[in-house]
């Protein structure tokens, strides 16, 4: 049965080095990466942001795991979530100052990339905002998907996530899809909404493949 | 653009035949490959360079993914290499691999599913641990004075 599957995955590779050629060029462990598992179906999503922003507290809710003991994060952690018929792998990274200098070694393979933000936070916006556009301007992170986490909707000196989108001039990024959602992570609002547009905007980018390998399917 | 997908059909078909014995071919290359024990020499001696970074903690250290990197790297120069090695001296008879399922996959994991490749270093740790005698906690210093 495996055997069979992963035949089918071989034939799909093929038929996508025939449509876009410069992709045979990619190493043999890539090729075989995606051999694996239904490899549409998984995405890899990036989890960044400044200290302090919440992406830890994030992460843990999407796994439905206790937040009460969140500390900051020095490494990385990496959480596998099923959701809407997708497996989703979520990368979250540290965000301390000294930390953000090896974001780049997990840009590769990244399906979307979510950026959280601390709405309270008024004295580090222009810091967050220099850090959001120095990863959009990445190569590797070339047209990838955005999401924003307008996060601790909670505290009253939060910036709502119009007024954020606004200041982190969200609106002139022509690029690529995004979006801006609003939560409360700690108090468990908003971030299951968030990762419904994520879905969304992944579906239609699978729709646009599968449409393109029906104008090749042969006809019996 | 009917005539355009009528070429293409014909490039599919033809190339399924073709593609899946070469698909064969260099499964069973592979295997043989990560089996040999130049191949697993590699791996240990790559796991002996750097078991001693890894805890058994949720949370990722930073240089777990230098050393994943650099493992994909070592592990990939040395396949293809072999590889082509492999392929130039295919002996049609034996060597067809229908038979996808086993090991193979679960090695083939840690080449480029991080967690896999953590667990793989996590239970060469507990191995190593596990022989090792930690001598350190049978010795203890302290300060000695004495009055003369």
């Amino acid at each position: 049965m495996r055997s069979l599957v992963v035949q089918q995955r071989w034939r799909s590779i093929q038929l996508e080095i025939g449509l876009y050629p410069e992709n045979a060029q990619e190493g043999l462990l890539s090729i075989l990466r995606k051999l694996r598992a239904a490899p549409e179906r998984e995405l890899r999503l990036l989890l960044l942001g400044l200290d302090n922003a919440g992406k830890t507290t994030i992460l843990k809710t999407l796994a439905s795991e206790d937040i009460t003991h969140v500390t900051p994060t020095a490494g990385f952690n990496i959480k596998s979530v099923i959701t809407d018929g997708f497996k989703l792998n979520v990368w979250d990274i540290g965000g301390q100052r000294k930390i953000r200098p090896y974001w780049k070694n997990y840009f590769e393979n990244t399906d979307v990339l979510i950026y959280v933000v601390d709405a309270a936070d008024k004295r580090r916006l222009e810091e967050t905002g220099i850090e959001l556009y120095e990863l959009l301007s990445d190569d590797k992170l070339e047209n990838v998907p955005l999401l924003v986490y307008a996060n601790k909707q909670d505290l009253p000196e939060a910036l709502s996530a119009a007024d954020l989108a606004q200041t982190l001039g969200l609106p002139t990024i022509k690029d690529r899809a995004w979006q801006i959602q609003s939560c409360a992570a700690s108090q468990g609002i908003g971030v299951r909404e968030g990762m419904e547009w994520v879905c969304k905007s992944i579906k239609k980018k699978i729709e646009c493949k599968t449409d393109l390998k029906m104008v090749f399917k042969p006809s019996k | 653009m009917t005539e355009l997908s009528e070429a293409t059909f014909e490039y599919i078909n033809t190339t399924n035949v073709n593609s899946d014995r070469y698909f064969s071919q260099i499964i069973g290359c592979i295997e043989e490959i990560i089996m040999d024990e130049e191949f697993i020499h590699l791996q240990n001696t790559f796991m002996e360079e750097y078991w001693t970074e890894f805890d058994n903690e949720e949370e990722n250290k930073l240089i777990y993914m230098d050393i994943f990197k650099k493992y994909i790297a070592t592990v990939e120069k040395f396949i293809e290499y072999r590889l082509l090695q492999c392929i130039n001296s295919f002996d049609m008879k034996g060597k067809e691999k229908m038979n996808l399922d086993g090991e193979i996959f679960e090695i083939l994991e840690t080449f480029s599913d991080f967690e896999a490749f953590k667990t793989m270093f996590l239970d060469y740790k507990a191995m190593k641990e596990g022989k090792a005698i930690d001598f350190s906690k049978e010795v203890v210093i302290s300060k000695c004075s004495i009055k003369i």
